[in-house]
């Protein structure tokens, strides 16, 4: 009998129509950034999270409109002469909410996963719990909307709620961003879970486990208010609530920065079968066809005119940014790959070989102005043996002024000027790479 | 459908009465609505009369157990409100259509008689069976797939109706059930009610003197929260043989003992 009702509930309350709306809204904003998640699984999980900031306090103000449905239809005074207790009354209702919003989450999810599907060879276990703890997060917050909802069944307590939720989520993380780098753990008893810079990363397991904590401790007061007739047993709510975030706090990571951890599995390199290898990070696998021409290509050419060329082509799990000035291998061509919503490589196969010479096969180390960019472009111009395009960046034609000087020179002179630019780019012990090019050595 | 009854419907009653009211206090507000009621009420069908502000609506909620006796003794099939009831099994032998009937528009017939069924904690299996006949014995069992914001109001009284009825109650309360509906479907109802009287207690309030005449076997006549009078439909038409106002027999009754009691009530003041 349960079950019939919860059906009737499923199909009369305003579940079906809160599943639908969150799969719509999901889908729309997923879309517009399907560029920094197409193809790879975790980073779609991790978008779902974040835009969470949107659908928590949606989920809150759902929950708060069907709470009002018993004071509109002012069926108080006939429920009032019925047997059965409130909790089993509200439970269905509850549950169809619930059923809805998960319902509604992972129809988001599956909306974003038609776009990874296709491509994604990388399938991270880590995401399970990502999107679990999501479903979760939502769930919670409808149970928290029916309760505020029953106690004030306003027309204006949904819209106030999903308004006021929405401000807290946003300007939560600005607030501990102004105190200074220390981002704290508690920021995980928001359900928002800030998106890291890259794809090469997975989510903490003390961080799932405060998280689960807290929002089922967060859903059991919600019920327990929903659910409770006298004003006693309602004030019992607090009890699981305060339990729960104090349990969270002791189990979470204790700085925000420590909520995702790298996924080794994710950067594992998959390369060509073939000669001379060229490899990306597991979770790029995609992408590895539309790297192997330009890398092959690229290690071909700076064996034919450098020494000490690089033999094989990796990708690299880190930004260039993050690794600030340290030594690169000289045997590894290591790559910065921008991926596209296909999961392929963003840059086409000529704008690929580009970047893979730039600097004469080396990494940047440094983000300086001056003349660090024009000399790498104009050391990629040489090996291309063509002019460096205009459309690179190129300040005031730099580059094309280093590239035909170096021209000038003999062939040997040439050579040897580039390779030491190379030495001294892989180094990353100086930014005067110009310097390098036009007098043959780096400065003392 | 065979309904198996329970132990407790099979077992001889031992109180007199369904319903019994001693000196009943309930109030309404900051008002004592029923103010002093004795009343004691069995199987049958019993019209309660009474003008505006009577107490009709607020005796009723207080049968329903929606409202708490504020003093005297209330005792529904045998059992005291005053105690440490079980209400929870009390209610699951009370049907119940209040004056103003709320229900989710959304859901159809079926779905909320059904509802309902459930909150009676009506046993599972018997439930779509019940919600059946009751939609049938109100003549909605062609609408009954409809929603319920597509009734018309009499339609949405006999969806009451049907809610009220659908636990087989012992104690069926209805507060104006006949608004809206029209003299065909009143006659129909009138003989639901024949069909209920056997077995049942129920009590119809209404300002419908006629409809009482015709399908009740007990009126009672409430005034200002106290006892008026109780007795047959035929007693109610010879009390208005010695006068009085209206269009029958009855209803010249009623104004003839509403007036006598609120004479000898000034007359002990």
């Amino acid at each position: 009998m349960m079950a019939r009702v919860l059906r009737t509930e499923l199909r009369r309350s305003s579940a079906l129509w809160t599943a639908i709306a969150l799969v719509v809204l999901g889908a729309a904003m997923l879309y517009p950034v399907v560029d920094a998640w197409g193809g790879r699984w975790m980073p779609l999980a991790l978008w779902q999270r974040e835009y969470l900031f949107v659908l928590w306090p949606m989920a809150l103000g759902a929950g708060a409109w069907q709470a009002r449905r018993e004071s509109r239809a002012k069926v108080g005074e006939l429920f009032g002469a019925t047997p059965r207790p409130r909790w089993q009354r509200v439970a269905p209702t509850a549950g169809a909410m619930a059923v809805a919003m998960v319902a509604g989450y992972l129809g988001m999810f599956a909306a974003g996963a038609v776009s990874v599907v296709p491509s994604a060879g990388y399938f991270p276990l880590g995401l399970l719990p990502v999107v679990a703890v999501g479903a979760l997060s939502v769930v919670a917050a409808v149970v928290l909307g029916l309760a505020i909802g029953r106690m004030a069944p306003s027309a204006f307590t949904p819209p106030a709620l999903a308004v006021g939720g929405l401000v807290l989520l946003i300007t939560l993380p600005l607030a501990f961003d102004s105190a200074g780098d220390d981002v704290p753990g508690a920021l995980l008893l928001s359900p928002v879970l800030y998106r890291p810079d890259d794809d090469f990363v997975t989510v903490a397991a003390s961080a799932h486990l405060a998280q689960v904590l807290w929002l089922v401790a967060l859903l059991a007061a919600g019920f327990l208010f929903y659910a409770a007739v006298q004003w006693r047993t309602r004030a019992l709510a607090a009890v699981p609530a305060v339990l729960g975030a104090v349990v969270a706090l002791a189990v979470a990571p204790g700085a925000e920065a420590d909520v995702t951890v790298p996924d080794l599995a994710a950067r594992k390199q998959v390369c060509t079968s073939d000669a001379p290898k060229v490899c990306v990070a597991a979770v790029h696998a995609s992408a590895l066809e539309d790297l192997r021409g330009p890398g092959q290509k690229a290690l071909t050419i700076l064996a034919a005119k450098l020494p000490l060329a690089p033999t094989s082509v990796a990708e690299s799990p880190t930004l260039w940014l993050y690794e600030d000035s340290r030594p690169q291998p000289a045997g590894t061509l290591l790559v910065d790959l921008e991926i596209d919503a296909s999961g392929g490589a963003a840059e086409p196969q000529r704008d690929l070989l580009w970047q893979l010479l730039d600097g004469a096969g080396t990494r940047r180390c440094a983000n300086t102005v001056n003349d660090y960019w024009p000399a790498r472009l104009a050391a990629a111009a040489w090996l291309m043996g063509e002019p460096p395009p205009a459309r690179m960046a190129d300040s005031g034609g730099q580059a094309r002024k280093l590239w035909d000087a170096l021209g000038q020179l003999p062939a040997d002179e040439q050579r040897a000027r580039v390779a030491a630019l190379r030495t001294a780019a892989l180094a990353c012990a100086t930014t005067d790479l110009a310097g390098v090019l036009t007098r043959g050595s780096a400065p003392r | 459908m065979i309904r198996t009854l329970g132990a407790a419907e099979t077992a001889p009653t031992t109180y007199i009465g369904e319903i019994r009211a001693q000196e009943l206090r309930v109030r309404a507000g900051r008002r004592m609505a029923v103010d002093g009621l004795d009343l004691t009420l069995g199987t049958g069908v019993h019209g309660l009369l009474g003008p505006n502000g009577a107490g009709k609506t607020t005796l009723m909620r207080a049968l329903a157990t929606v409202l708490r006796p504020a003093g005297g003794t209330l005792e529904l099939l045998g059992s005291s409100l005053q105690g440490r009831v079980d209400l929870r099994a009390l209610r699951r032998e009370i049907g119940y259509l209040p004056q103003e009937f709320g229900y989710y528009p959304r859901f159809t017939v079926r779905e909320f008689v059904e509802y309902m069924a459930w909150l009676k904690e009506v046993p599972g299996r018997e439930v779509p069976g019940a919600v059946q006949r009751a939609i049938e014995r109100v003549g909605l069992a062609d609408r009954a797939d409809d929603r319920m914001k597509t009734l018309s109001g009499g339609m949405l009284r006999r969806a009451g109706i049907a809610q009220a009825i659908v636990n087989d109650p012992r104690i069926l309360l209805l507060d104006e059930p006949t608004v809206g509906l029209d003299p065909e479907q009143r006659l129909d109802f009138r003989e639901l009610l024949r069909d209920l009287a056997a077995d049942t207690c129920v009590v119809v309030s209404t300002h419908l003197v006629e409809d009482v005449v015709a399908a009740c076997t007990d009126v009672v006549l409430i005034d200002a929260g106290r006892l008026v009078f109780q007795g047959v439909p035929s007693e109610l038409e010879r009390a208005g043989d010695s006068g009085g106002v209206g269009d029958s027999a009855a209803e010249r009754g009623y104004t003839v003992l509403l007036r006598q009691h609120r004479g000898s009530a000034e007359g002990a003041r």
